[in-house]
């Protein structure tokens, strides 16, 4: 009869089932392990002292120059993290307030140590080796970042198009405004470039009183070339989208360097300079305080200053020598018009407001 | 029959309900801690100052302020017509597939799941190249002597990215309606003496009204959403979601209300339009499924006019998926920057030999494994969430289900941005400190993936006969025995498609992950965008990482396509 | 071997329970029908029978075991489904290999039974078959014999036949007829075809609203219901009402009978039991509508105040407004309650 009864254990689960379940979850939990391993293994690698920097501090050499020097120095590892440009650098260590992952932040310069005051991401610290900073790059009476290079904020033109065109070189900011240079400009958005929020800086304070109205001109002369980031604005005017562009003092001094050759004009009207101060700062609640200092007393020796050519920016220490292709073709002024953070602090929101008002509204 | 396939025991139906509150409360929590609350906090910057008390100012302010205005109208209008344009171009391409048949049929149906799994940043990528200042486009404009317009950071370059990019969602949308409608009523209609306009008009088109809301809504919300492309094409051309990123990276105390303000009006805009995706998907009757070809359809033979149609849209079709696509693989091998180059591995070579300190601290290579491990992960930790996500919105039923759907799909129409801040500074300090860790970038990219998933295991579960269960029950198999010899294997499809969607979601989020990921932790999708950002001169290392980013996110549309194929024959399929 | 259910009562939670008092017994190797439209709870007593659901009163029994509370898998309850619910993923052969592996039986054993019950069933040359290439009578052997490969102590079958087309239906009937008889088993089988159950049954329950209002072998049922519904489901097409007369008759519309016995309430007789065009005593009435049907001819005949509806021989060719004369023999008239 094909009918047997029988008394199994049944309702449990059958061989293949059982050997399939432990196969499955022994390669899960390897998945799952080894992933996390990997990962927490890269966590891990956290050096003695935690420096955000933007990114081209590392993609332009200064870092890869300097940091070795330094854990040499002090047989230390060092952990640089370029989460972005300097915006986001602050913004993430903002958000990281409560429990601080850098030590050090590198890149706050005068245009952006306003915001990092106020939203009280670092500690003052004079460094012991203060006496050895040129006195006037000091713009911060609160001793919130160390300066370690500084470069003009120029306007930059392009010989051939500019003749070609028959255009007159600007002499100031303000002509930046004639409507001589309309569609010639490519500007760029200081809400996204610290380089732009130098630009508004510099241009409000040679505007005075009217820069709103300069700033009205100078939109309806830049016909929405504004750009996000100095990069890409730099690409375009080197693809001749518009002979003039906003850039830095030391730009032909760069093109000769390398390719020794110059189409670029560099002007940095003498009576106007304003000097973008670049710093480093010590971030609230740093966990590794010390060697933090420490590192901030080694931005003003002549190791780390000699190295800061590689930022294309020059020495805060009047001592150290100066590349001499900057010396020859750099651009500077005789007179600066830098504000101090108390005065950016105070005129920041309103110079964004009429900028954005202007090119936005 | 009532209850006739309730699988519910009777005695056990506390018990049952017990099980249904317990995998509710797990998903609520998830849901609450690392979304809702996230969100929440976010929100509320909108509508208390500075020291907490309620105010109307923010939200007064970026309705009233000409340029918060301005990005809200533009991501608005710019959606809409996205979507507009989508739809027109997607329903003539869905009528004439589900009408004719063609060889090929079944691989353009295919290539347009590519889109799915292909991270948006890749078609940025792909556009760049086409009409960049050094693209494609202008390099054949320019050798015909003709100024080529730089689309790169204009407004139509953000709208023609969305229709490139969304367009397949709708054809798949719509296809699967259209497929799915019953043709005796075209026939009916024909022969009571209506031309075929008028039965297009009177009959087809009221039939295909929730199908296109459904599709109108859904594009609408993506481009109402959208960030890559914008950040990457837009320029200076701002959606909210851009907005918020800046105002959150702006440091500004006055911005971050600003933002908090921004991601509320977003909200309110994205919750309408996700409810109405909703509501209108759950009105399309009918199976929404893409069939290929079924007897005894009005196909007819095609005329010439007709085999030019489908011939002219097909290509079209393939142009827009693989056009951008296949412009990065080019770009990724030629020495140059322009149009026609030397052949070249270098970029490949850089990108692999890249050591950190050149660039960044992190290598190519570690972007990658990161995100692998990331997707993988993700994958991992979706699997559950989405499974439990569709178990109960297959057993619940009655009075507030709809509501509560919405509520365990809320991520589909979250600000992934505003997600990952508000992720960040919600637990950034001890206790609880999540930033910088591998974990909050699985847990974000798993909130955001979560309910694609569970949407593709919900379609496979609903067409799961509940009496299998029930046979291998009867025939001594245990509830567990009998879930994985019979039910998994028979809703696989479904997971499987939820596995490779967590996976191609993670591989190429970008908006959530820029906000969360610390240096160690940086993803193939964020090196991408620092690279183009960097681009500098140089776009080779850009194409060929877009490539290396590409075939990953490939891959998992590759095997999506096999499982179906596998799967077909069973008779069971999943739906993407 | 005996199935048992004990007075079960089951209601989906609303207020109209859709079993009460239910009570059945199936002997060993007894094929018992539940028979009643849709709706009647005939499904939900086989769900209670095989553990999927839970009775709110009343028991299930298997040799005297109380299996109520014993999950589904663990009844020995073998169950062959409306479609089959085969497992669409697995070949005939391991369709049928699943019961056995579940109980971890060894390898060779579970082969032999295998193919031992694909014979049997007479599906041995389908066995690398994928369900979705069988056809719908190949299914159900496949179902029947996975439902046997489980060694079940009670076989249910919830109407095996309905997916099947009417002339399939008719073969395969006969066929699992046999088939049921041959197994020592009690068998459950469930239909609303009343040929069906006649074909198949030693026994037939008819389910009305969740009540077996009256239990019998199929020629009791056919022939000599007790139920005016049973014999109305059952094809009595002639059911009326009837008034006690005293001196031993009753009051029928188509004139006094007369009755020993218990007093029913109403009579009834098959359309098939009316002789047409007999001599005496005959009834005269006017046909309203004739319907040939092959072998026979349904009249629907008006009779004093009634119609009364026979199947006659088809020569007699009556048509509609004929006259015709018919007797009802008295021992084809049944008394119903």
């Amino acid at each position: 009869m094909i009918l047997r009864m029988r008394k199994e254990r049944i309702g449990a689960l059958s061989r293949g089932t059982m050997v399939s379940l432990t196969v499955l979850a022994f390669v899960l939990v390897m998945t799952i392990g080894g992933a996390i391993y990997i990962l927490e293994r890269t966590g891990e690698d956290e050096g003695d002292l935690v420096i955000y920097a933007y990114e081209s501090f590392q993609s332009y050499g200064l870092g890869p120059a300097v940091i070795p020097e330094f854990e040499k120095m002090y047989g230390v590892k060092v952990t640089v993290e370029t989460p972005g440009d300097v915006g986001t650098v602050l913004a993430k260590i903002n958000l990281e307030k409560g429990d601080p992952g850098a030590d050090v932040v590198i890149g706050v310069d005068n245009s952006m140590l306003h915001r990092a005051v106020e939203m009280d991401l670092l500690s003052p610290y004079v460094p012991t080796n203060i006496d050895r900073l040129d006195p006037t790059m000091s713009f911060d009476p609160g001793h919130h970042i160390v300066p370690f290079d500084y470069g003009y904020i120029a306007i930059i033109c392009s010989r051939e198009m500019m003749e070609e065109r028959d255009l007159p070189y600007p002499a100031s900011v303000l002509d930046l405004a004639d409507p001589v240079y309309r569609g010639q400009l490519l500007l760029l958005d200081p809400a996204q470039s610290s380089t732009g929020s130098s630009f508004m800086i510099w241009a409000a304070q040679v505007a005075g009183d009217n820069y709103s109205a300069f700033f009205d001109d100078l939109a309806g002369n830049a016909e929405g070339k504004v750009f996000g980031s100095w990069d890409a604005m730099y690409n375009m005017w080197g693809d001749g989208e518009a002979p003039i562009a906003i850039s830095y003092g030391l730009d032909t001094a760069y093109e000769m360097m390398w390719y020794g050759t110059n189409d670029t004009v560099t002007i940095v009207p003498p009576e106007e300079g304003y000097r973008q101060i670049e710093g480093a700062g010590l971030v609230k609640g740093a966990r590794h305080r010390e060697l933090a200092e420490k590192f901030l007393d080694f931005i003003l020796t002549d190791e780390f200053q000699s190295e800061v050519y590689n930022n294309y920016m020059l020495p805060v220490v009047p001592s150290v020598e100066v590349n001499e292709y900057f010396l020859q073709y750099g651009a500077s002024a005789d007179r600066h018009v830098e504000p101090t953070v108390d005065e950016v602090s105070a005129h920041y929101d309103d110079w964004m407001a009429a900028w954005r008002e202007a090119f936005f509204g | 029959m009532r209850g006739r396939f309730d699988m519910t025991y009777r005695a056990k139906g506390r018990k049952k309900s017990v099980l249904v509150l317990t995998v509710y409360s797990i998903l609520f929590a998830f849901l609450v801690l690392f979304c809702l609350y996230p969100l929440f906090l976010i929100a509320m910057k909108g509508i208390t100052d500075g020291s907490g008390r309620i105010t109307s100012r923010y939200l007064v302010d970026i309705l009233r302020d000409g340029i918060y205005r301005e990005v809200i109208w533009f991501t608005f209008w710019q959606a809409a017509l996205s979507s507009i344009l989508t739809l027109l171009f997607a329903f003539p391409g869905a009528y004439l597939l589900s009408r004719y048949d063609f060889p090929g049929k079944r691989f353009v149906i295919a290539a347009s799941t590519i889109p799915f799994v292909i991270p948006s940043l890749v078609l940025a990528v792909g556009l760049i190249a086409i009409f960049g200042s050094s693209g494609v486009l202008s390099s054949i404009l320019s050798s015909l002597s003709i100024p080529a317009p730089d689309l790169i950071g204009s407004r139509s370059i953000i709208i023609l990215a969305h229709v490139f990019f969304n367009f397949p969602i709708a054809l798949r949308i719509l296809l699967a309606r259209f497929s799915g409608l019953d043709p005796t009523l075209v026939h009916a209609a024909r022969s009571l003496g209506a031309g075929r306009v008028r039965t297009f008009f009177t009959v087809v088109l009221p039939q295909m009204r929730y199908s296109v809301l459904s599709a109108l809504s859904l594009v609408f919300t993506f481009c109402f959403l959208t960030f890559g492309i914008v950040l990457l094409l837009g320029g200076l051309n701002h959606t909210i979601e851009v907005e918020i990123r800046s105002l959150f990276v702006g440091l500004s105390e006055e911005g971050l209300h600003h933002a908090g303000a921004l991601v509320l009006v977003e909200s309110v805009i994205v919750l309408v339009t996700t409810y109405v995706y909703i509501w209108s998907s759950s009105r399309v009757s009918g199976r929404a499924e893409i069939v290929l070809s079924r007897p005894g359809t009005m196909r007819r033979k095609i005329s010439p006019a007709g085999r030019f149609l489908v011939g002219t849209y097909v290509m079209l079709v393939l142009l827009i998926v693989f056009l951008p696509l296949l412009m990065v693989f080019l770009g990724s091998f030629m020495a140059g920057r322009t149009l026609i180059h030397a052949f070249t591995l270098d970029w490949y070579w850089k990108i692999m030999t890249m050591e950190s300190g050149s660039g960044f601290s992190v290598t190519p290579l570690d972007s990658i494994r990161n995100s692998l491990l990331f997707g993988l992960l993700t994958m991992l930790l979706c699997l559950p969430l989405s499974y439990m996500t569709a178990w109960v919105m297959v057993k619940r039923g009655g009075r507030g289900k709809r509501f509560m759907d919405m509520l365990l799909l809320f991520p589909l129409g979250a600000s992934s941005v505003a997600l990952g801040y508000g992720l960040v500074s919600a637990y950034s300090s001890p206790p609880v400190s999540i930033t910088g860790t591998w974990y909050i970038i699985v847990l974000v990219h798993s909130v955001i993936a979560y309910p694609i998933g569970a949407r593709a295991i919900y379609s496979s579960m609903k067409s799961f006969p509940p009496q299998l269960e029930r046979a291998a029950r009867s025939l001594g198999a245990s509830p567990v025995e009998s879930f994985f010899r019979v039910k998994l294997p028979l809703i696989l499809p479904g997971i499987l498609v939820a596995a490779v969607f967590a996976f191609a979601v993670s591989i190429g989020e970008l908006g959530a992950t820029l906000m969360v990921s610390s240096e160690e932790y940086i993803t193939m999708p964020v090196y991408l965008y620092r690279t183009v950002e960097g681009a500098g001169r140089e776009l080779g290392p850009m194409y060929a990482f877009s490539v290396i980013l590409m075939s990953t996110a490939f891959l998992s549309f590759l095997s999506i396509e096999i499982i179906q194929k596998v799967f077909l024959k069973w008779g069971v399929r999943g739906d993407t | 071997m005996t199935l048992e259910v004990v007075s079960v009562g089951f209601g989906y939670g609303g207020s109209v329970p859709v079993l009460k008092d239910v009570s059945i017994s199936v002997g060993d190797g007894e094929v018992y029908t539940l028979l009643g439209s849709s709706g009647s709870g005939k499904t939900t007593l086989l769900n209670i029978i095989a553990g999927f659901l839970r009775p709110d009163s009343g028991r299930v029994m298997l040799d005297g075991e109380d299996i109520t509370h014993i999950r589904p898998e663990r009844r020995g309850v073998g169950m062959v489904f409306q479609d089959y619910a085969l497992f669409p993923h697995m070949n005939v052969r391991n369709n049928i290999l699943f019961p056995m592996k579940a109980r971890n039986l060894a390898r060779a054993e579970m082969d032999g039974r295998a193919d031992e019950l694909c014979e049997l069933v007479g599906i041995s040359h389908l066995r690398d078959r994928m369900p979705s290439e069988l056809s719908g009578g190949e299914k159900q052997r496949t179902a029947i014999a996975r439902a046997l490969a489980a060694d079940p102590r009670v076989l249910l079958l919830d109407e095996p036949l309905s997916a099947l087309d009417a002339a399939l239906r008719i073969e395969l009937r006969g066929e699992l007829r046999s088939l049921l008889s041959s197994l020592e088993v009690p068998t459950l089988y469930i239909t609303h075809d009343q040929r069906e159950a006649m074909a198949i049954s030693d026994r037939i329950g008819y389910l009305l609203d969740g009540r077996i209002i009256e239990e019998g072998t199929p020629e009791k049922l056919y022939w000599r219901p007790e139920r005016v519904q049973t014999a109305s489901f059952l094809g009595f097409g002639n059911i009326f009402r009837v008034k006690a007369r005293g001196n031993g008759s009753i009051a029928t519309p188509l004139g006094p009978i007369p009755w020993n016995g218990d007093m029913p309430s109403h009579i009834g007789f098959r359309p098939d039991s009316v002789r047409i065009g007999t001599d005496g005593g005959g009834l005269k009435g006017k046909v309203i509508s004739s319907e040939y049907r092959g072998s026979s001819l349904f009249l629907r005949v008006s009779c004093r105040s009634v119609v009364v509806i026979m199947e006659v021989d088809p020569h007699i060719g009556a048509g509609k407004g004929d006259e015709v004369t018919f007797s009802i023999p008295r021992d084809s008239i049944v008394p119903l309650r």
